[in-house]
């Protein structure tokens, strides 16, 4: 594997053919896999070649010296190391790896991949690797009838959905003569949010709302007067919940302040100047979304294809990037 | 120095370094792989390795700093000199394993990565072969599996992943594992591997190596230096049983040149040996094997006297089994020897003359007693019961201590003052008695006699019973075995020296039948010796052709398919066993069996789902077809994915699941009823 990396061309051309022949069976899914047998491959390590090769040695001094406990020796180092294979082997086998997932990231940022690893088994697993194709590897042992969670990094260098891809479990466990591992390609993923872009003059052609998105840009910064109370929503601050109202009223109220009641700022692709490029755009957009929510402004967004009325929160929040993020990609369902 | 190398051919991966527990491992490894050979190394080469284990050991334990790098070269260069010294070229199997043991510890000195570590623990596994090549006791089989142990947990803290960390009881233990792991197959290798008939290229011998045995010379007190060593010579095994212990004469080095102090073998033995004319068998021959233990001569050893020997053996002249290298393990031979023969009859006269011949001027007294039994005109064999007839008429005792002898002259003083004397004393004396004689004789050295093993039934045969006998040349008669000590001692043929000696006279004490469980157990603990020497030690080529020949196997090759077949048939059943889908470590799986239990109810009425299909989506299908069970089959998918995949497994869903798929009976043509 290491030889093939040196020598790109031919060589990493029939590696990927006998990636591909190897993983025929391994569709990509977004269900749990168990590392079951014949997902499982073994090879021996450099440690196993060596000891390999030290093996012929202590037969030839016994054959020279005509010694029967150093034919053991041979024999048994044969033996451990054959045990050792299946050992190995075993240390993987029967994991069930839980498709990763990781909270959304903005383009350019490395995400954090969680994979959960489970051992259905009574016995330990030490030193088991994981390691996403990039990314170096991190080892755990997960203790009988345990689970761990793995932090894989993963980076993000592009918006849209990031497929985890192919991660590999390994272990070279208990003698490191052998390295056995299993690859996964999980079709799941994490959101990539375009990378943000902040404008000083907020993208919109409206001057009224220009004009007010400047006011509110120094009335966020002063006192806020208390403009009313309205129904919780998800993602209101607790310091904004009107406890004394609340106790009176079946539902919890939230108290709303003037910089709230400011007129939504309205996020639209077509008041940015026509010479910018989509993902540009985009990213002006994921600024001003951002821009916003600090503010605690309501926002409404337009892109081609979709609108999203005035308002905030995180649910809103995570709408709009989401909207951004997928834009105009393959398989966009939401 | 080698760091360096490594760190730039090993830049494109970064060097794992060495964690403490591997650094102790490998210090811990080191050690048990020294303590063999402490008794075989020089003083300076021991002291070395102390300083340099010792100072690891320490600056492991307090954190203080190890051996500073510049220390290397001067210990490198103090190591090769210090060899040098000692062993000069030679590279023998001292030698070797002095370097290789200096060689490991500069090694341990300097590692720093993985790499390093390795590289120790491969040395390692070298190392613990060393000691077998000196000697193979059944401790050593002890050692083999303890070594071994120590080795696999080095390697196991030594390519244990960085951040994972493993207290030294676990990675013991899991050592422990791996090599019970390894046993089964090493016994299989042991009897199968086809063994070569060894060696592969002549090893050249130690200088001053010393194992305790007849050495090939006979002055006063080289044979009575052994009557107090309780140590295996060899054991014999009779098949026809053991023949009575006056006909037990072991024969070894024949000496025929004397100083006037000392008998020593003629240099080279004249290769060839007697003819079929020159040994006429008499009586009926005896077969019988020999476990002879190690003493680093040619000589072999067989009952008076060898017809047939070992492949590698030839007889000499003197009619001696000479093997073809020094005796440097545990050789099982077979032999047949006639104990009734006529040995070389007719000799030439000038042959004739070196058997008479004396140094001139030594031992006066004695040439002077055998010269006046030759001028008295005597037949041969009458001065032959003259001289024995002087022993047995004068006061002599028979004794392991007789005293220092006159240095020049110490026949004379043997035969005329002292007259105590072991058997060198007589059989020395009496062959020059007769030479002076004028009738050829020699000394034969050997073992005489042998104690009976009652549970092994074979002769062991000890240092103690080391003997020197004459020998006579009767013209038509050829050479015939006297022994003066039988008419001193005529106990110590027919019984052994045990009974032979006076009591209280230093005999080992548990060979000294007077010490009856002492006596016991170590007739007990020889009779294991005796197994272990034979189906272990002694098990080579030929045992292994005999043995697999009991299964029709006759030759190396047929060996060789064989175990080929075997692990053919073997790895075969292994790859069903991995390749074979749900088999392997499901069975248990309470969840998969309830599962499989469902799909079996519902393939009696055609419903199984297909291969590779998943649950939820056999459950849909199910429901389009049998409506009546649909809620039945989705729940139980649900639960099933639910229980198999989900992150915990708690009881009362795995209940649950068990319920609904005891509950969910088919009912026959359901379908056809709607």
């Amino acid at each position: 594997m290491v030889m093939a990396a040196r020598t790109p061309g031919t060589i990493t051309g029939l590696r990927n053919r006998l990636m591909a022949w190897l993983t025929r069976r391994e569709h990509p899914t977004d269900r749990p896999v168990e590392l079951t047998n014949r997902r499982i491959y073994i090879v021996p390590t450099r440690a196993g070649l060596l000891a390999a090769a030290t093996l012929p040695l202590i037969f030839i001094a016994a054959v020279n010296y005509g010694s029967s406990l150093a034919f053991a020796l041979a024999f048994l180092l044969a033996g451990i190391g054959t045990g050792a294979m299946w050992q190995t082997h075993r240390n993987l086998a029967g994991l069930i790896v839980h498709p990763g997932s990781g909270p959304a990231v903005f383009a350019g940022n490395t995400a954090a991949v969680t994979i959960v690893i489970d051992n259905r088994a009574q016995r330990p697993r030490p030193a088991i690797g994981i390691r996403t194709v990039a990314a170096t590897s991190r080892f755990r042992s997960i203790a009988a009838r345990g689970t761990t969670a793995v932090a894989l990094p993963l980076a993000a260098p592009r918006r849209g959905r990031r497929p985890i891809g192919c991660i590999t479990l390994f272990t070279t466990f208990p003698l490191g003569l052998f390295h056995a591992w299993s690859w996964i390609e999980f079709t799941t993923g994490i959101m990539v949010y375009p990378r943000p872009l902040a404008l000083e003059i907020p993208p919109t052609a409206d001057p009224d709302t220009a004009a007010g998105c400047r006011r509110t840009a120094t009335a966020a910064t002063g006192d806020d007067e208390f403009a009313g109370l309205r129904p919780w929503r998800r993602g209101d601050p607790a310091r904004r919940i009107a406890w004394k109202a609340a106790a009176r009223n079946e539902e919890l109220l939230t108290r709303e302040f003037e910089a709230d009641q400011a007129p939504p700022v309205i996020l639209d692709w077509n008041d940015l100047p026509p010479e910018m490029t989509t993902e540009t755009r985009l990213s002006v957009l994921c600024g001003a979304v951002l821009a916003a929510e600090r503010e605690q402004r309501t926002y409404a967004l337009r892109i081609p294809g979709r609108e999203y009325p005035a308002d905030r929160g995180p649910e809103h929040r995570r709408r709009c990037l989401r909207s951004l993020a997928l834009f105009q990609e393959a398989g966009n369902n939401s | 120095m080698l760091n360096q190398r490594n760190r730039k051919t090993s830049s494109r991966h970064a060097a794992v370094l060495l964690s403490p527990t591997a650094h102790g491992w490998l210090t811990a490894m080191a050690a048990v792989l020294v303590l063999p050979h402490l008794g075989r190394l020089p003083l300076w080469e021991i002291a070395l390795l102390a300083v340099i284990l010792g100072w690891k050991f320490i600056s492991l334990g307090t954190g203080r700093k190890p051996m500073p790098g510049r220390l290397r070269l001067p210990l490198a260069l103090a190591g090769t000199v210090g060899l040098w010294l000692t062993h000069g070229m030679v590279l023998g199997r001292n030698s070797g394993v002095a370097t290789i043991l200096l060689l490991a510890a500069l090694k341990l000195q300097e590692a720093h990565t993985r790499r390093d570590g390795l590289v120790l623990v491969n040395l390692g596994w070298f190392l613990i072969a060393t000691p077998f090549l000196f000697t193979q006791g059944i401790p050593w089989a002890f050692y083999l599996v303890t070594a071994a142990t120590t080795v696999t947990a080095a390697l196991i803290a030594v390519t244990l992943p960085p951040p994972i960390h493993l207290p030294t009881r676990t990675v013991l233990r899991q050592a422990g594992t791996s090599v019970v792991l390894g046993l089964p197959l090493m016994l299989v290798l042991f009897v199968l591997f086809p063994r070569i008939p060894g060696p592969l290229w002549r090893m050249p011998a130690d200088a001053g190596r010393s194992l305790t045995g007849l050495d090939g010379e006979m002055s006063p007190g080289s044979i009575s230096r052994l009557g107090r060593s309780a140590a295996t010579a060899f054991r014999a095994d009779f098949p026809e049983g053991i023949p009575p212990a006056p006909e037990l004469y072991w024969r070894g080095p024949v000496l025929e040149s004397f100083d006037g102090r000392t008998w020593k073998a003629v240099e080279n033995p004249a290769p060839g040996g007697p003819s079929a004319v020159d040994v006429e068998v008499l009586a009926k021959s005896i077969p019988y094997a020999v476990a002879l233990q190690p003493h680093g001569r040619l000589w072999l050893f067989a009952l008076d006297l060898p017809l047939t020997g070992p492949d590698d053996a030839r007889r000499s002249a003197t009619g001696q089994m000479l093997a073809r290298r020094p005796v440097e393990t545990v050789r099982r031979d077979r032999f047949t020897s006639a104990i009734r023969y006529r040995f070389t009859p007719e000799m030439p006269p000038d042959e004739n003359r070196r058997f008479t011949a004396l140094p001139a001027g030594r031992n006066p007294g004695a040439v002077k007693l055998g010269r006046r039994w030759l001028q008295s005109g005597l037949p041969p064999e009458e001065r032959i019961r003259r001289g024995l007839t002087y022993f047995s008429t004068n006061p002599f005792v028979y004794t392991l201590e007789p005293g220092l002898m006159n240095p020049t002259n110490p026949v004379d003083d043997f035969l005329f003052n002292i007259r105590r004397g072991f058997c060198e004393h007589y059989a020395g004396a009496f062959t020059l008695l007769m030479r002076a004689a004028g009738i050829p004789a020699r000394v034969v050295t050997g073992y005489q006699g042998g104690e009976r093993n009652p549970m092994g039934g074979h002769l062991i045969v000890r240092q103690l019973d080391a003997h020197a006998w004459t020998e006579v040349w009767l013209a038509g008669q050829g050479w015939r075995r006297i022994d003066p000590t039988a008419a001193v001692s005529p106990t110590r043929i027919a019984a052994g020296i045990a009974d032979a000696l006076p009591p209280d006279t230093g005999l080992p004490y548990f060979i000294d039948p007077a010490n009856r469980l002492a006596h016991r157990l170590t007739l007990v603990w020889d009779t294991v010796n005796s197994r272990w020497n034979h189906w272990v030690l002694g098990y080579g080529p030929e045992l292994q052709r005999e043995f697999l020949s009991r299964f029709g196997i006759r030759d190396w090759q047929t060996t060789a398919a064989a175990i080929t077949v075997g692990f053919l048939v073997a790895g075969l059943l292994v790859a069903m066993l991995l390749i074979l889908p749900g088999r392997v470590g499901r069975r248990h799986d309470p969840i998969i069996t309830a599962y499989a239990r469902f799909c079996r109810r519902l393939g009696r009425h055609g419903l199984a789902p297909h291969p590779g299909e998943p649950p939820l989506a056999h459950a849909h299908r199910i429901g389009t077809v049998r409506p009546d069970i649909s809620a039945a089959a989705m729940n139980i998918a649900v639960l099933y994915n639910r229980l198999r995949y989900g992150t915990n497994r708690p009881p009362e869903l795995v209940k649950r699941l068990h319920q609904l798929v005891r509950e969910t009976t088919v009912a026959r043509r359901q379908a056809r009823n709607r």
